[in-house]
This record gives structure tokens, sequence and C-alpha cells, in this order.
């Protein structure tokens, strides 16, 4: 019955006329969410090779230090690579630093780009840069990777094309322009979901105020129902059927034990809950593992909502300038390697990894010059993001620095290569983007295959 | 040979009744040269001019000593040269065509730009995903879709260390071994040995791949057959691509063009042309050859019965209900009168009615109310407003680029365009023309919204010609006829405009500037490195000497009443803005492959509204005056498939700002924006920068390009959450003296509350079996004391006004 997300798409809003009456006629208040997560469930149990190719973004923002983890230059200068040792992986000839030991244990999973470069050092703008492949100008902001899916997609229950776990994004005061839907406006931000040690799962917009009780919230639905049945004769239009459905998921959203099941973290074992990390990244990829599981197209995991903050120690990111080599050995490194790994593990697994294309990287890298503060600043100018899954080639080093890490020694790569890659493993042609003016200029990376 | 029974085509009613006449196509024939090659058709046709190919079945007989003869019962080729006659028979119908072979004997070379492109176009090699992506595919780039033949020529040729061309082996060129598969290909067997396409690229090689400009004459266009047709469902019709080259000869490329049905649930295409029609309707299949583009428009009507007079005001009428009657679809019944006033005053204010106009336009007994009523509408100031409100969405005028001065000084001039009535190609003309400091001159910001020709060109052509170049800044379009050097000589239109700073503060980040016009300045062709002459799309060229304004001459040749794409892009605008669904979609992709549902029509607006003077209230008028604009949205039996042909009104969810503006008025709680006067409508605002998490869920643009798809239509999940858990409506259906206090103090039956809060929201008063099932609800409510029983009543009745307010028939325009 729902054809939603796998009719081939031929709208701009990627779903058929007819997949949308096909939607519309399946109930006064459409097919509930319960059931729609159990077709699904069924469809992809009955048919593993026809699940659709999926992106989970693991953002690490403030810009991690390319040369402290997946580039590491050990015959370089004190001055440069810093006090880590760099040790072997599984894949002969490729090397991480020695904070890394799980994801060391895995290279024959992941490519790594180690090539990536732009022009600007702001948090902000190299924020957009990375996450839609271009800079803003003249106020026009491209959507991010997840809202162009999400938009050329169309939208897919039961949540959402894109899901982000973690809140706004903030460099300072500002807002980080890129991480929505830019240009194409608000409709296609992230279904936004956040997760912290206290208060676990949180979830915007879907707990009604408080003198709503389920009662009033039945009485209203109720009212509505009669409402709609009168005026079924007047709206038997592809865009009006819809609003029954949005309706009905809106409602299930609030209620369905089935969709909060979803983020229900306490459903994993213990066991499963640890190997993650019991911190807001580790739980937030177990929870982006759990999203990818149910069908959302694209996930985006946060590290952290905040650079350039007071708060430096709890989650500045990766915007280390002093203390540096302190910080990232006592905590940012081994929340890298502890769930990044698990999320690699799980995902490979659960057979899911073939299917899933995981990108982590950051806005830009560090500057491999150590400065006098023990720390390292902004460097756009060479950097490393890791690809796993989707068909990416495990084992694989495309690009490279040179000895200093400080420029592409090879193969340089551009944001909006690595933006057009993931919009091509979903099937997104360049024509698909240049319909709707949001093509960023640059071409797919080929050698990730 | 005898009549055969079909058996690719099924039996329907017309292979059974009589038909009229036969035609074989084409007309007439002559091969030219060895390498000739033509397809032909035939097609019976039944007295009401329904057609069925019956290429398949028909007999087809030369006369005696044929120079031709026939491949796979279809092609044509030459034998030697000569004269013949072919005839066809088909239910005792006979049709004959005269056939003559010339130049057999003439020595014949494939030509690169002809053919081999042709057939590396057919093979898919030049496609985005393939080598004709930006930076090709393993090592080796070609032209995307063929669009620069001297550089695919010099790749093929020279680059790759000569290795894709073997001079003295052909077979052995890298061009035939890789698509063969002989040697590994990451793009798979792209090309069968033997096959014509792999003759054609070892024959070029063996004659020494030669590029040569005289044996290839320029390609004019393509001619695409049948043009349009009426057929009956479930049956096949072949197409046939004719090549018209400047010199004048034609050559049938049917099996070189590529195809693709524009509603593939109607009709699908396969690569060689052959339409399967699978649903009642109507489709375009459209054909691209070498950079040239056509379509074939075809055609099943439903079987429906349909009125043989449909009620008509105006001409919009006339053609609707042609189309509606060509394709047997019943007009739905016209509206009532409640159901107009609410519609139209959304549709042309934006604003819904207030139960004190409802009454009075009810109970208004004179003949012509509707017009009166329209009449009115177009001189309330609400009007003003809204369309303002539309053209500042598709000018892009916004505080963020253009600061607070710069943002008043364009509002205000658009706003006073609207009121004055500005003709439309005045309007434009200024705006393109446009110089000076804002001050003097608000449309002059027009240039402040971006900073290149290039960008000037893309906005210029997309807002005011619904042309979309964006595609031909780097390569020709794929999917019309334009250009790079095309797109180019646009951008020089503009290569002399600056924006010259006159603010001498520094770090203002909106500086006072002036739109001056420089003598000097060009803009680069990047591929050809010099500047192109500038010259719109298709007008006349202007000399590079010439130092006046060059905008001046694109401002005349797009305000021409000969322009083909400024009067209909326009109009389309407006019939979607009321219609809910432009005539083409989207309404600034014009172009020969997306033609309109209603090319007739869309003519005849287009003319009306050239001959009326460009005048935008007219056209609301003509429009909303329509029969066709009055229809219910009610579909009938006869009637239900239709999405597109206007059977009946369409309905639509509300615009975001007219959605707000609404929830305020029925609940009297208008929207108090920061910073602006109370009472303030949405669509009164100046720009779409005044935060409002409402207005950006339902898809208020930013105004940041110039696409009319900037606006979000759809219906989310987050929309409705909104609706049920946010404050926008939650705080104010129950809010303390709030409508609905009011409300049931005034009226304390139950049923006239009701019937009230549906005056106030829905326009109308509920039916009976509305009444009978809500007052149901209403009136069980329980409570021991009066003040309970009365707390009760008025909590059931704000979720009431909750439920009124999310329901279809509140978020919709109908």
């Amino acid at each position: 019955m729902w054809s939603i997300g796998d009719t081939k798409s031929r709208t701009c809003a990627g779903i058929s006329r007819r997949g949308f009456l096909q939607v519309g006629f399946s109930g006064v208040l459409g097919c509930s969410l319960p059931q729609i997560l159990e077709a699904q469930a069924n469809s992809q149990k009955a048919n593993p090779q026809k699940r659709q190719m999926q992106v989970l973004l693991v953002w690490l923002w403030g810009g991690p230090s390319h040369i402290d983890t997946f580039d590491p230059k050990p015959d370089a200068p004190l001055e440069y690579r810093g006090p880590f040792r760099t040790i072997g992986t599984n894949v002969p000839g490729i090397q991480v630093n020695e904070y890394l030991p799980l994801l060391s244990k895995q290279a024959d999973k992941y490519a790594l780009l180690r090539s990536l470069y732009h022009g600007t050092n702001d948090h902000g703008l190299a924020g957009t840069i990375a996450l839609t492949g271009k800079e803003i100008s003249g106020g026009r902001v491209l959507p991010s990777m997840g809202s162009t899916v999400a938009r050329l997609k169309g939208y897919r229950p039961p949540l959402s094309t894109f899901v982000t776990i973690g809140g706004r994004m903030h460099q300072g005061h500002r807002p980080l322009q890129g991480e929505g839907g830019g240009v194409l406006g608000a409709l296609y931000d992230p279904f936004r979901v956040e997760y912290d040690e206290i208060e676990g799962v949180k979830i915007h917009d879907i707990t009604p105020p408080e003198d709503l009780t389920s009662a009033r919230l039945e009485h209203r639905k109720q009212f509505l129902k009669a409402l709609d049945s009168a005026q079924e004769s007047l709206f038997t239009h592809s865009s009006a059927d819809i609003v029954n459905t949005m309706y009905s998921r809106a409602f299930d959203l609030i209620s369905s034990k089935a969709v909060h099941a979803v983020f229900d973290l306490d459903k994993e074992k213990e066991a499963t809950r640890d190997r993650y990390g019991r911190y807001r990244f580790g739980q937030s990829c177990l929870l982006g593992r759990r999203l990818i599981e149910s069908g959302v197209p694209f996930v985006q995991v946060n590290w952290s909502s905040h650079v350039e903050s007071e708060e430096d120690w709890g989650d500045g990111g990766w915007d280390m300038h002093y203390r540096h080599f302190e910080v990232t050995q006592e905590r940012h490194m081994w929340m890298l390697d502890q769930s990044l790994s698990a999320l690699l593990d799980d995902l490979h697994q659960r057979g899911l990894l073939e299917t899933t294309l995981v990108v982590a990287m950051g806005e830009f890298g560090r500057m491999p010059k150590i400065n006098e503060k023990a720390g390292r600043d902004h460097w756009n100018n060479c950097y490393t993001a890791l690809l796993a899954g989707g068909g990416v080639r495990g084992g694989n080093v495309i690009g490279s620095s040179d000895a200093k890490a400080e420029f592409p020694a090879s193969r340089p790569t551009k944001p909006a290569d690595l933006c057009l890659t993931v919009y091509e493993r979903m099937g997104i042609s360049r024509t698909d983007l240049l319909a709707q003016s949001i093509a960023p200029e640059g071409d797919v990376i080929e050698e990730l295959f | 040979m005898l009549l055969l029974v079909p058996h690719t085509v099924e039996a329907t009613p017309q292979s059974r009744t009589a038909y009229t006449r036969l035609e074989i196509t084409p007309p007439q024939i002559v091969l030219m040269g060895k390498e000739a090659r033509q397809q032909v058709r035939v097609t019976a046709f039944c007295a009401d001019g329904t057609a069925l190919d019956v290429t398949a079945v028909a007999n087809l007989a030369f006369s005696s000593n044929t120079p031709a003869k026939l491949e796979n019962r279809i092609t044509l080729r030459p034998l030697h040269d000569g004269k013949t006659l072919l005839t066809a028979r088909y239910a005792s119908l006979p049709s004959q065509v005269a056939i003559e072979v010339v130049g057999f004997q003439k020595p014949f070379r494939w030509s690169f730009q002809n053919h081999v492109e042709a057939v590396l176009s057919r093979q898919g090699c030049n496609l985005g995903i393939c080598h004709g992506g930006a930076s090709g595919k393993g090592g080796f780039k070609l032209s995307l879709r063929a669009y620069d033949p001297e550089k695919d020529y010099e790749r093929l040729v020279y680059d790759g260390k000569g290795r894709r061309i073997s001079a003295t082996n052909p077979a052995r060129s890298l061009l035939l071994l890789k698509p063969t598969l002989a040697i590994s290909h990451s793009g798979g067997k792209r090309l069968q040995k033997g096959t014509l396409e792999y003759r054609v690229l070892q024959e070029w090689i063996g004659a020494g791949s030669v590029i040569s400009a005289e044996e290839s004459p320029a390609l004019s266009r393509i001619e695409v057959f049948p043009n349009e047709r009426v057929l009956t469902p479930n049956t096949e019709q072949n197409l046939l691509v004719t090549a018209v080259f400047a010199d004048g000869h034609r050559e049938d490329v049917t099996h070189w063009a590529k195809y693709i049905s524009n509603d593939e649930q109607i009709a699908q295409v396969d690569a060689n042309g052959k339409v399967r029609l699978i649903a009642r309707g109507e489709v375009a299949v459209n054909v691209w050859y070498l950079g040239r583009v056509g379509y074939s428009r075809l055609r099943v009507p439903f079987a429906h019965s349909v009125p043989s007079q449909m009620a008509r005001t105006n001409l919009v009428d006339d053609f609707v209900n042609r189309k509606l009657s060509q394709l047997r679809l019943q007009p739905s019944e016209r509206s009532s009168d409640a159901m107009f006033l609410r519609r139209v005053m959304l549709d042309v204010l934006g604003v819904l009615p207030t139960p004190e106009e409802l009454k009075a336009f009810i109970s208004d007994t004179h003949d012509d109310k509707r017009s009166t009523l329209i009449d009115t509408l177009l001189r309330r100031p609400e009007y003003v407003d809204y369309w303002t409100y539309r053209w500042c969405d598709l000018l892009r005028v916004n505080r963020s680029t253009l600061g607070d001065k710069g943002l008043e000084q364009f509002y205000q001039w658009v706003r006073k365009a609207v009121a004055e009535n500005q003709r439309w190609d005045d309007f434009t003309t200024q705006i393109l023309t446009a110089t000076g400091t804002g001050q003097k001159n608000g449309a002059a910001n027009f240039y402040r919204i971006g900073s290149s020709p290039e960008e000037y060109a893309e906005t210029v052509s997309q807002a005011f010609l619904g042309i979309r170049m964006q595609c031909a800044h780097c390569h020709n379009h794929p999917h019309e006829k334009w250009t790079q050097a095309d797109y180019y000589r646009m951008a020089s239109l503009f290569a002399r405009v600056e924006r010259k700073r006159i603010s001498t503060k520094k770090d203002d980040p909106n500086p006072e500037e002036s739109i001056e016009v420089n003598q000097t300045g060009e803009v680069s062709h990047p591929r050809l490195g010099r500047p192109q002459p500038p010259a719109p799309l298709e007008g006349t060229p202007l000399l590079a000497s010439d130092t006046s304004d060059r905008r001046v001459a694109l401002a005349k040749w797009v305000v021409a009443p000969e322009n083909p794409f400024f009067a209909r892009s326009f109009v389309n605008r407006v019939w979607k803005y009321l219609m809910g669904q432009g005539l083409f979609e989207p309404v600034d992709d014009l172009r020969v492959t997306n033609p309109a549902t209603n090319e007739p029509l869309l003519d005849a607006l287009s003319k009306w509204f050239v001959q009326n003077g460009y005048n935008m209230r007219e056209l609301i008028r003509l429009i909303v005056s329509s029969e066709v604009y009055q229809r219910t949205s009610r579909m009938t039996p006869n009637n239900r498939e239709d999405d597109r042909y206007y059977a009946r009104y369409l309905p639509r969810r509300l615009p975001a700002e007219t959605l707000l503006d609404a929830i305020g008025q029925v609940t009297a709680k208008p929207e108090a924006f920061e910073g602006i006067p109370n009472g303030t409508r949405t669509t009164a605002l100046k720009d779409t920068t005044i935060p409002s998490k409402f207005l950006d869920l339902f898809g208020r643009p930013l105004r940041q390009i110039t696409c009319e798809c900037e606006r979000g239509g759809q219906t989310s999940v987050s929309q409705m959450l909104h609706l049920v858990t946010a404050p926008t409506i939650n705080s104010r259906t129950q809010a303390k003296g709030g409508r609905i206090e009011t409300l049931l103090a005034q009226f304390p039956r139950n049923e006239d509350a009701l019937a009230e809060l549906y005056r106030i929201c829905l326009s109308r008063v509920p039916t009976y079996a509305e009444q009978r099932e809500l007052l149901g609800i209403l009136n069980t409510l329980e409570g021991r004391t009066d003040s309970e029983k009365q707390a009760a009543r008025t909590q059931a009745f704000s979720d009431l006004f909750w439920a009124i307010l999310s329901s279809k028939e509140f978020l919709f325009n109908h």
C-alpha cells in the first residue's frame, strides 16, 4: 500500500501523483504508523538486497586535527607531528594515530580522503561549505546534503527524509547557516532529535502543551475526523489527500509507541550501549544506527552544537587552539575511536553497511604547525574525511597530503566533490540539482568506489 | 499478402469499425546515397479522426523493378538509382508514396558532426554520468551530449596518445575495443559488433577520421511525426524523426534520436521511438537529436459522456471547454455563491470573507453580483498588498541583500506600480533599464540583487521570460536549444552594468550604491575565450562598437509583442496563482520540451494580454470571471481522472502568509510581528525576513533565488505537529476573552454557536450531517455544576475550533 519512497520519482518533490493518491486512499486518517513501520520492516526483511541507499554523516564540528587522527606524519619535524605516535592498521600501508586503536583494526572497512581543501578558516563559512558544497554568496545558502536529499527524494515515513541528532549549531551566537534547507527553506530543514546524558532522547514539537491531555487530543481527533468525513467529497485531490496522511503521522509521532520505540535506546542491550559509549556522541551514534535501521534516508550525527563558546572542555567540538593534545588525548580521541568503531562494526554485523554510506568529517583540519599555546589553529588547506560503506572500497586512501600535511600532494578534492559523491550514491543527478539551482560545482570522486 | 489480424495491437472498437482513410508517411521519399535509410509509417484513420498505427500489419508492396528494398518491414534501403511507388493496403484502403533513389554510386563518407556524434550520443557515451561529465571518465572526456564537436574530435583523435583511433587497423581503435568489451571498460558493454553504429565508427576511422565542415551541413531542426494524434488505449504508435539540414537535405534519424515521455503513467516510449499508450489522457513524447528538440503530442480520450454545450463567459472557457470535449471530460458544476466568494477573495486578495460580507453577498439578488464583486475586489487595498507581495517574491525583494533603505525603495516602487496598475511591459522595461541610486529610482535596486552579468542574465531570463538558462552556463542546455554561446550573448548585455558604491561609511554592510552603465566592459565565453556579440536570446546582435546601454535593446526585445516568451510566461504565472496549476509547470521552465497542457489557450491568453495593453488587473478579471474559474472543486464520476485540464477548480493549500492571516482573522488574534504595527497582515509585510516559525514551516520563500519553486507548497509532518502542539493555533483557540468565549456568550444554544463558527471560519453553515455529528459530541458534555458545564462547553468548543482550523477545508482554497 505504501508507495511513497519506493515510487519512481517524477515530480519535484519526488513523489508521483499516483503515489500520493495511493497514500491518500489508505484510510480516513491514513495508515497508522505502526502499520507502516511493520510493513517496512517486513519488506526489508524479505528483500534485504532491495534496501535503498542511505547516508549517515558523522559531523565533527570544530575541525578535527587531520595530522593527529587519520593523516599522521611520523617523519615530520616534532613541531608538526606533535607528541603522539603513529600505529599501523589492519591494512598494510595505512597508518593512523595511536589513540585510535579500535579504528586501526577496521581500516579495511573505510577509505580515507586525505586531500580535501577549501578557502576559509571561519567555522561558520567552512561548515556551510563542507555541508553544502558551496560558499554563501549574496546571502544565498545552498541546502545541506541532508536537505538536498530530502528535497529530491521526497518525504519518507516514518520520520523524515533527513534527521539530525543534535541541536541547532552555533558559532558563538551565530547560527550555522548551512546545516538546513538554505534556499529551499525550512521545509527541508532536518527533523531534529537531541540526546543528552541527563534527559536522554529529546524530540521537538512532539510534546503537546501540558493542558492538551491525551483525552483532549482524542477529543480533537474525533472532531477532526467528523469534519474530515463531511468534507471528503470536496477533497479528492492529491494535495489535499496527503493532509490526512500527515496528520496521521503527526498524531502517531505524538502518541505512537512504535515511533517512540525507534528513539528508545533502552531497547538496546546494555553491552551495545556500553560499546558505543555512555556519552552524548556515543549514544547519538547508536541512535543514528537505529534511525538508519528504521529506514531514514539521511541521518546526521553531530559531535557538538557549539564552537567558539565559553564551554570549552564540555563541548566546543574539535576546536582546540590550546590544550589541544591534552584534551584530544583525554577525551575526544578515545570517544571518537570507541563510538565510530562501534558504529561501523554494528552496521556491518547487521548487514547495513553495504547500503549505508558513512561519512565522518569536520569543516576543516588543524594547522600542522603547533602554535605557541600547544594548540593547533584552523587549517583549510588540507584535511581528511573518512568514508565507509555504501559501496566505498575499504582499505583505500584517496589523495594525499605533503610531508607536513599542509597541502594536498595528489588528487586535491573539494567539499563540493564530496557532496556530489554523496548525491550520486543517493541517485541524485546533476540535472536534478541544476533544476533546483542547488548544484555545487565539482565532480564525483570515482576512486572511492 | 492478405490482411493480417494484428497481433501486437489489441483489438479496439475502432479496429472493428470502418476506417475511412489510409496514410503512408512520409508523403515523398528521396533516398540519397548508398547509406540512406528511411522508415515508413502507415496510419489508418476513422471518420472521427482517431488513428491507428498499422505499419506492422499493413500490406506493403513496390511496383516492379524497385530500386529500393524494405528491411524489417519498415526501413527503406536503396539498391540502385531509380524510381518506384510503394503501396500500402489495410482494411481495403490503399495509400501510395513515390520513392526515388539518387546518388547511389556517389562516394560516401560518414560525417563526424552528423553521424559519429549521433552514434556517441545514442550509445550514451557522452552522458553526464559517463564521459560527458565535467571531468570525463577514465581520462577520456566528451562534451555533454555532443555540444562541442570540435573539442570531441580533438580528444578522440589527438588525445590519449592517439590510441583511441587506429588509422592502420580501425578495429584496433580503443574507440571500438572498449565499448565492445574487447578490452575492459568500466562503462560496460555499449556497442555491439556488426551493428550500424559499430560500422559508422569503424568506417569513419577507416576513411581517415576526418572532420569536415563542408561535408557536414549544419543541422537546422528536427521534425517529429506524428505531430499530434488521437489514439485508442492499449495501442502503439511508432514515431518518425527527420533531421532537416541547412542545405535542405533530410535524413531519417528515428534510430538515433532519444525519446522521453512526459507522463509515463499514460505512455511509455522505448529507445526506438515506439510509444505504448497505457492509460487515457494526453502525453507529450519529447525527442532529442544532437541538440535539437521536438515532441509528439498523443491523446487517448477518456470514455466519459460529456455535454455537447458547456457554459461560457469568455475566451478562457472556449479553449478549456474545447480541450475537455476533446478529452471527453465533464466539467464540474458551478460553485455556490459562498464557495465563490471565499475562493475569489483568497485568490485575489489573500483574505477570508467576514460573516458580514458573506451574508451580504448571499442575500444580493442581482444577476451580475459576481462581476460586481470582482470589480470591488480589484479596487480593494488588499489587492495591492497581495500582488505587491507576489511580485516582490519574484524580484527577490529582501532586506538581507538590499538593506533597510534598499528594501523600502524597491518595495515602494513595486507597490506603486501595482497600485497604479502599471503595464507589465513598462514595469519590466523600467526594471531592466534602471540606472542611478535606489533613492532616485527604486527599480535600480534590482541590479543590487546580483553581482555578475551571468547572474543578471539568468535572473532576467527566469523572472521575465520563464526560461532557465543555468544549464547553458557551462554547456549547451541538454533539454533545450539554448547554447552556451546564447548564454554568453545574453550575459554580454549586462557586461557594462556597474554597482558603484557611493556611501563613504566604512564597513557598511549595505552601502548606498548607484547603478551605472559603462562605455566598455565585456564578459568572456569561457570555452572560446572571447566575448560574444551582445544579443537577446533570439534577437539580433548589437554592434560591438555601440556604446549605448545594451539593456535598452534587451528591454525592447523582451517586451516586443512578438516575443514568444514574455507574455506567455507572465500569463501562465498569473494563471497558476489563480487556477492552482500553471498551463505549463514549473512556471519558470518554458521550453519546447515542456509544452503547455493547453497550448491554444496559452496562445490565446498571451495574445489577449498583449492586445489589452499588458494589463495585469484585467488579466486577473478575465480569468476569475470565467466559468472555468467558477466551477466547484468537487469531481464528478466523469472527470475524476482530471488533474490538469481544469474540469474543476483544483484545491490547494493556502500560501503560508494567507493561512497565517486567515488564522489571525478568524480567531480575532492577528499575528503580532516584532517591530511592525499591530494588525499588519502578513501579505502587507515588505519582505520575508521577519522571524516566524509558522511561515517558514509552511513554505514562505526566502527571496534568495529566482524560482517559483522557492515557495514551499508542500504539506509536511512538521507543519501538522506545529498545528497540533504549537501555540500558533492552541493559544488562539483557547484564549481568555477570545473568539470562543465571545461566541458562546453571544449564542447560548450550541447549534447557533456552531453555525456562526462555521460562517466565521469556513464561510458557510454546517450541513445537516455535520450538525448532527458535531452536536452529538458537543451536547454530551458532562459536569456537575454550572461552572463545570460552562468550562466543559468552552473547552469542547475550543477543541472544535482547533479542529476546524486544522481541517483541510480551512487550510485549503477550494
